[in-house]
């Protein structure tokens, strides 16, 4: 059945698979750089703008449903890649590489990952997670004459088409013991009772460790550090934030659809948040490489953002859907910094990746240092400061759902946390021996502009968190199990 | 007409699946483990063919077709992947690719 | 338009003005910095004589005024807000704070001049400011947390601010440490708070407690005596005064403005907003009398032996506020906010004029070293005998008389006062003015011993807040006339909005002139007999100190009756003595090897991150079997 009022729920996802069309035949015509990087900040803000009022449609054809937790992710992540594009532009601007085509893997991936946010089927969301991951692929390994990023790219290819295909098995036993690939049918018959059938936990099982790859989670969390060293530092971020963002969506779509989860569900979700909160910070305690450093910090963050995922209901979402966003803004800005900072990608020239070649920051560029620092703190979870807001939603509603274990793990490695965001924080302002010299960027006027519009957010969400609660809990609500 | 119980049919792609795992857990060849790959998702792309025969239904076909699609897009970007990084270190290993690790400095 | 809707830009200004130092400071010229290090306090003072007028004129219902800025969240009804509270105690406040730090603040301009980080100076003292003003206007016990923590913050960088001299960082050191064992019981004393009233807005606590609570029940005696630890940290009252001396190795300026006219004086604030839980806890009350009393008879006796002219300065603000506690004590609540006001103002004069000294003898603090300086300096002269004049409370002429005596009246004549509180506090009066002059006759009259080279009376900056502090200390006492006089009190009858007024035993009135005519005669006998001993026949106080008792009692005051000393055996000693005979602390052991077992655990992990692919598939199959093997087996 085709519903045409229906067609303008979709519109972000037509204008962003248009628009990367269109940006490979504006290449084809003419190669520009700035031209390339302008038009697609305009068609992210038309799919922005497309986003509007649309959030009350319901499902379209059973493939997708269009509800406020949609919209309202989706916002983020046309938000998030417009940051990525604008950090973008200074980080290739003096590459020799052909760089035009990055913007169009840009806007593909973006399609992937707002495709995935409204999935509601199995169909949908393979096609999503595919054109998402296969994007990636290439974002990743994009500075092809550098051997690190290659080495990232072929890294995450092999892992990632493997868990792929674990997730797709597991979908494909889900399938055959229900007959269902809708996520909607699939909660109708779950209210009835989903046998506790061997081949079904099975399956469930392996959507859990492929979703936990993208996701990050220990065990599953090994390819984070070395994909994020490689990748260039934008699509760090676009790998740190929306491919993960988008996932959690669909995690929680399936786990809520399926319904109340067993006792053994949730139980390895518990053992799986624990380990990545521990894990993730004891592996960032002593790393001196500040992008390895942040992807161990995601591990854990991620984890933090489970124990939300497990507490689950009204509390449990608006906390993740808060914490979420607080993440966003925190990675975007650290990777943003490190890419303005670095050299252009060349073969051979290394990114400034080691935490030794920030310091005395402040001293020569006191507004990015004192940024990267708020992000710290912020990640580190201080007050005043967005994350704190988040990480105390999230701890409330453990509480809430009498987690305790997850709690006092959240506490006690959020402490060993502190210990290595502090540690970058004083590096920042040491006064280095010699001198350290940043290079000129090109182009500072956008992407300071955009520095300041995340440090505004961070302060802003800490001291006066109550818009942004208002906004998730007017959009986005429980949806029907 | 014979009906095979599903959990039988269901072995045949559990084992091609294992077969490809361990293919990729085995093998240091990059192309092998593309390979393997390729045998995991088919694997998955069966089970949808048993749960379409099963429930009656087109749905898990049009599945299959995805999966196909995908893995060969995959597999095109794997392949130049793995060009490029031949070009660089002239191994297809990858036990060679070792220059992402965490150091190990301190004690 | 309402003029309290604009409460909340009072700290804003002093907010903006530290961001904007603090974030594009080192690119600015320091003529820029001294105007919006100034200038954002200048705001702020007018503002709050803007709002002072409207307060008088058209005060809010109830005298009070509560702006709900925002909340900061609220997530399933725990909803902490941000909010501002103003009634005649927090107007006094902030009207002080504004006033005093704008002064200083314009004194700072010239004296830091030629000191490097001048920027960092403003921008802390701004800071200081904005969380001062916080404190006094916070609504709930979570703001009000916030400035506390703030101020100490700020003080703590500030005496340290010559961080390059290893002393001034001890002296920084010391006295976070010391206040944070009164802020440990302070944030105790809040937890008792909140758990048992659920809230944290100051007034539903106060409104609430006479319910819950009957007068001495348990919780009220713990919970007053935690929040009196917090008070005498911050106010360095007997036992924890011992930092406060040794903070004066901060800038002049930050001596005159934290650790004389407010942060010392937010122990007397938290007193007096908590008065309703003291009240149902009078035995406590009347420890916190106890307290002060000691406390200014101890710190009287110290400023006498002291050379060091802050020091003298720093022992005789110890002492005063001894005086606030002991008519907190004694249930004079207005009194003890007048003398806080009138003390703000004559202690930050003495301190600005002792740095104008101080600069003119080349950083020498010595006042046996200075001398005959009258004639040099007149302006500075006059204005510290004016200052000093109402640190001795000289009858009629100065402030500090009026204040002061009000004290010593009602520690009296109040209900809860007696003989005995009225005598301590009476002795204390006789030895401030003894220490007084002994400094203003040996720092300006007698022979000049040192040349001045730059004299600080040049500088225009230095000198204006000097004459109008000067000119606050003479009137501002006569907004509040002594009982026996006439009934002028508009001064207490403000504050008897939000505070109880003082109960005086019966016919107490016709006593007071008897008590004022002591105090006037032995205000008179101190200035005399210091005349005496330092300016007439120096030989006297010489030959005084050469006896084996006057040198014994001389070194005791002067080492501030050897607390220092106690402490030291008391508490550092047997630490230091066990780490000695146990170098290797199985305590540290529990903490090294707390950091050691993650540093070890850290190191596995990261092994495991070892860049091998295939190891990292076999981890996601381990992954997947151990997902299986809890299904199955759990």
């Amino acid at each position: 059945m085709w519903h045409q009022h229906l067609l303008p729920a979709l519109f972000p996802q037509i204008i962003l698979a248009a628009a990367s069309v269109l940006c490979l035949l504006l290449i084809a015509w003419k190669r520009n750089h700035a031209v390339v990087h302008l038009f697609t900040l305009l068609s992210l803000i038309l799919a922005l703008a497309s986003l509007g009022k649309i959030y009350d449609a319901t499902a379209v054809d059973g493939l997708f449903v269009i509800d406020g937790l949609g919209v309202f992710v989706e916002g983020v992540i046309l938000i998030a890649v417009f940051f990525i594009t604008i950090f973008s532009y200074p980080y290739f601007f003096q590459s020799q590489i052909e760089k035009e085509e990055y913007y169009v893997l840009l806007l593909l991936a973006t399609l992937g990952a707002t495709s995935m946010v409204i999935s509601n089927h199995f169909v949908s969301f393979f096609l999503s997670l595919e054109i998402l991951s296969v994007s990636l692929y290439t974002l990743i390994a994009y500075p092809k004459k550098m051997s690190a990023s290659v080495e990232a790219g072929v890294k995450y290819l092999i892992l990632a088409a493997v868990s792929s295909a674990v997730l797709v098995f597991g979908l494909g036993l889900i399938y055959v013991q229900t007959g269902q690939m809708s996520l909607a049918e699939l909660g109708k018959l779950a209210t009835g009772g989903i046998g506790a059938n061997i081949w079904m936990i099975v399956g469930l099982g392996l959507v859990i460790a492929g979703l936990g790859f993208k996701l990050a989670l220990v065990p599953f969390h090994l390819w984070t550090p070395d994909v994020y060293a490689g990748a260039p530092a934008p699509t760090s971020a676009f790998v740190a934030t929306i491919s993960k963002g988008s996932v959690f969506v669909f995690l929680w779509r399936l786990f809520s659809s399926v319904g109340t989860m067993s006792h053994a569900v949730q139980l390895i979700f518990v053992v799986i948040a624990i380990a990545s909160m521990l894990i993730g910070n004891w592996l960032a305690l002593l790393q001196q490489n500040l992008k390895r450093l942040l992807a161990y910090s995601s591990i854990a963050n991620l984890g933090y953002l489970i124990v939300a995922f497990v507490a689950s209901g009204e509390t449990g979402l608006h906390a993740a859907m808060f914490f979420l966003v607080a993440y966003f803004i925190c990675m975007l800005g650290a990777f943003g910094i490190i890419s303005f900072l670095s050299e252009p990608a060349e073969s051979g020239q290394q990114e400034r990746l080691s935490l030794s070649s920030y310091t005395g920051l402040f001293w020569q560029k006191p507004g990015l240092a004192v940024l990267l620092a708020l992000i710290m703190l912020s990640l580190a979870g201080i007050p005043l400061t967005a994350g704190f807001i988040g990480k105390f939603y999230v701890l409330l509603s453990g509480v809430y759902s009498t987690q305790w274990l997850l709690v006092i793990v959240l506490i006690l490695s959020s402490v060993i946390g502190l210990f290595y965001y502090l540690r970058v924080v004083i590096q920042l302002f040491s006064r280095p021996e010699t001198p350290v010299s940043y290079p000129a960027s090109p182009y500072a006027v956008s992407t300071g502009l955009a520095f300041l519009v995340l440090f505004i957010l961070l302060i802003w969400f800490g001291v006066a968190p109550g818009h942004l609660m208002d906004q998730i809990s007017q959009m986005v609500h429980m949806i029907k199990g | 007409m014979i009906s095979v119980p599903v959990s039988v049919q269901l072995l045949l792609p559990s084992v091609l699946f294992l077969i490809g795992l361990l293919g990729v857990l085995i093998r240091r060849n990059v192309i092998f483990m593309l390979m393997a790959m390729e045998i995991m998702l088919n694997a998955a792309g069966l089970v949808f063919i048993i749960g379409s025969s099963l429930w009656k239904q087109a749905d898990g076909q049009v599945m299959v077709i995805f999966i196909l699609a995908m893995a060969a897009a995959e597999v095109a970007v794997g392949l130049a992947l793995i060009l490029q990084v031949f070009q660089m270190h002239k191994t297809v290993d990858v036990d060679q690719l070792q220059e992402l690790k965490d150091e190990r400095e301190r004690g | 338009m309402d003029v309290f809707h604009l409460l909340w830009l009072v700290p804003a200004f002093p907010l903006a003005g530290f961001l904007i130092l603090a974030l594009f400071g080192l690119r600015l010229h320091s003529r820029a910095i001294a105007w919006i290090g100034t200038g954002s306090i200048g705001l702020s003072a007018i503002l709050t004589l803007w709002i002072g007028v409207h307060f008088l004129t058209q005060p809010p219902a109830n005298y009070q005024y509560s702006l709900t800025l925002w909340t900061w969240f609220d997530i399933n009804g725990f909803a902490p807000g941000i909010a501002l509270y103003l009634d005649p105690l927090s107007l006094v406040y902030i009207f002080v704070i504004t006033f005093v730090s704008f002064f200083i603040h314009l004194y700072s301009t010239a004296f830091m001049r030629s000191n490097e980080g001048y920027v960092r100076f403003f921008a802390y003292m701004n800071l200081f400011v904005f969380s001062m003003l916080v404190l006094v206007l916070a609504n709930n016990l979570l703001l009000l947390y916030l400035g506390w923590e703030g101020v100490g913050l700020c003080s703590f960088l500030l005496i340290g601010f010559w961080y390059r001299d290893e002393v001034n960082g001890y002296a920084a050191r010391k006295a976070f440490i010391v206040t944070r064992i009164g802020d440990t019981a302070f944030i105790i004393g809040l937890f008792l708070l909140v758990k048992q009233f659920h809230t944290l807005n100051i007034q539903d606590i106060l409104q609430q407690a006479p319910v819950v609570w009957s007068a001495g029940a348990t919780a009220v005696v713990w919970v007053t005596i935690l929040l009196l630890g917090g008070a005498v940290g911050k106010s360095a009252q007997l036992p924890l005064q011992t930092w406060l001396p040794d903070a004066m190795a901060g800038p002049t300026p930050v001596s005159a403005l934290i650790h004389a006219a407010t942060m010392v004086t937010a122990g007397v604030y938290l007193i007096a907003r908590t008065h309703v839980l003291y009240s149902l806890a009078p035995a406590v009350q009347l420890l916190v009398a106890i307290i002060g009393l000691l406390t200014l008879l101890i710190a009287g006796f110290s400023a006498l032996a002291q050379h060091d002219l802050k020091r003298i300065l720093a022992y005789s603000t110890i002492s005063q506020i001894g005086y606030m506690f002991l008519a907190l004590g004694v249930g004079a609540w207005t009194a003890a906010i007048f003398h806080f006001m009138i003390h703000a103002f004559f202690k930050a004069l003495l301190f600005l004029a002792a740095g104008a000294v101080i600069m003119a003898m080349e950083e020498e603090h010595d006042i046996f070293k200075m001398g005959g300086l009258r004639k040099k300096m007149p302006v500075t002269f006059w204005t510290f005998l004016v200052g000093s004049g109402a640190l001795a409370a000289i009858p009629l002429i100065t402030a500090g008389f009026y204040s002061k005596d009000l004290i010593l009246f009602d520690a009296f004549a109040s209900t809860q006062g007696s003989f005995w509180l009225w005598l301590g506090g009476f002795v204390g009066a006789f030895i401030t003015v003894l220490y007084t002059f002994r400094m203003v006759f040996v720092t300006f009259y007698g022979e000049q011993k040192k040349p001045i080279t730059h004299n600080p009376e040049e500088e225009k900056a230095m000198m204006i807040p000097l004459v109008v502090l000067a000119v606050l200390s003479v009137i501002g006492g006569w907004i509040e006339l002594p009982h026996a006089w006439a009934h002028f009190t508009p001064f207490s009858d403000f504050l008897t909005h939000v505070l109880p007024p003082t109960n005086l035993k019966p016919d107490m009135e016709s006593q007071e002139f008897m008590l004022q005519l002591l105090t006037a005669v032995i205000v008179f006998a101190g200035i005399y007999l210091s005349w005496l001993a330092y300016v007439k026949k120096p030989a006297l106080s010489a030959s005084w100190k050469n006896t084996s008792l006057g040198r014994a009692c001389h070194d005791f005051f002067y080492k501030g009756w050897m607390f220092d000393q106690l402490y030291d055996k008391l508490f550092v000693k047997p630490v230091v003595w066990i780490s000695r005979i146990d170098p290797h602390d199985f305590i540290d052991y529990i903490y090294e090897g707390f950091g050691r077992l993650n540093v070890l655990i850290h190191a596995g992990f990261s092994r495991t991150q070892s860049g091998y692919v295939r190891w990292y598939l076999l981890c996601i199959a381990i992954g997947i079997l151990f997902i299986f093997s809890l299904i199955l087996f759990v």
